[in-house]
């Protein structure tokens, strides 16, 4: 049971500190968060196995992960409330080339994340030039051109 | 057609401001409770800090512990027992009230001349011989489960020094 209990334990911490990290953590991502997550990793393995080195053990708690997974997914592709909870929703941030400042803000995307974005997605240099600009929910911008008229 | 910043679009995307809203005041929250969770666990709300050193003494000051209020399971912490009385050559400490159901003894210095059990607490007899009124025994404990534990340090017909540990899961 406590195999059991500890993953989701640790499931549950790491959803709640990487919700409040926000998207941005995954957009910004550089070598250095990459080392990051790689220490993360190290010290949640401790608490997840503890002293066990069984191979029982070990997968137990790969199953109890996967399966936590699993249901979450079918939950969120059930109930949508659930989906946007967790995972939150798509959000615009430029509309027909005017930044929408306020929720930038709230994303904590500033404009020029949205230029790198541009510039190497549609290889677009100035605001009047997008359409829309989109933060996914995995973190990325979308670019959609503004098409010439 | 031009809304305000704020209003929820439904092209290109269908989104709900109250939603993104909500999710920045977590967020916003959620900075604050981890930056103070850090700065307490510095000072040792979980264990190994100025928080969690504690001091128990018993009503006749024969007995003084130093422990850790908060532990951990499975993770190490220390005990300081000081014995302040005169003795012949030997002298004896109880560890009771049911605390080594859940603390396992891990170090114990100095060794004692005689482990015997109580019940369910252990009464340790240690030689003085040829030393003065002041004693200590340094005890490395090992929560073995979550919860509060209530300790009792006695020796003899002293009264015991009572103090209760919070062992974190």
């Amino acid at each position: 049971m406590e195999t059991v209990l500890r993953a989701a334990a640790i499931y549950l911490v790491l959803m709640v500190v990487f919700k409040i990290a926000g998207r941005r953590t995954l957009l910004q991502m550089t070598s250095f968060d990459l080392i990051l997550l790689l220490i993360i990793s190290e010290a949640t393995q401790q608490a997840l196995l503890g002293d066990d080195f069984s191979v029982t053990g070990a997968a137990l708690t790969i199953i109890t992960l996967v399966t936590i997974d699993i249901v979450l997914g079918k939950l969120k592709s059930r109930f949508p409330m659930v989906e946007q909870a967790i995972d939150g929703g798509p959000v615009i941030l430029v509309e027909n080339g005017n930044l929408l400042t306020e929720r930038m803000k709230m994303t904590g995307i500033s404009p020029d994340d949205v230029l790198e974005a541009a510039r190497s997605g549609p290889g677009l240099e100035r605001f009047d030039q997008i359409k829309y600009a989109v933060l996914e929910v995995n973190g990325h911008i979308s670019i959609i051109p503004q098409t010439d008229s | 057609m031009k809304k305000d910043h704020t209003g929820s679009r439904d092209y290109p995307i269908k989104e709900d401001m109250r939603w993104i809203r909500r999710e920045w005041r977590i967020q916003r929250i959620g900075e604050y409770v981890l930056i103070a969770l850090v700065i307490l666990g510095a000072c040792g709300l979980f264990s190994k800090g100025v928080l969690s050193n504690g001091s128990a003494r018993s009503p006749d000051g024969t007995i003084q512990v130093e422990y850790e209020r908060f532990g951990r399971v499975e993770s190490n912490m220390d005990m300081r027992i000081r014995y302040n009385a005169p003795v012949t050559d030997r002298f004896n400490v109880t560890i009771g009230g049911g605390a080594l159901d859940n603390l396992q003894i891990q170090t114990l210095q100095p060794q004692p001349l005689e482990a015997v059990t109580i019940g369910s607490d252990l009464r340790l007899t240690f030689s003085s011989r040829d030393t003065g009124l002041d004693h200590a025994i340094w005890i490395g404990l090992q929560p073995r489960n979550p919860g509060r534990i209530a300790v009792s340090v006695s020796s003899g017909d002293h009264p015991p020094a009572r103090f209760t540990q919070w062992i974190y899961p």
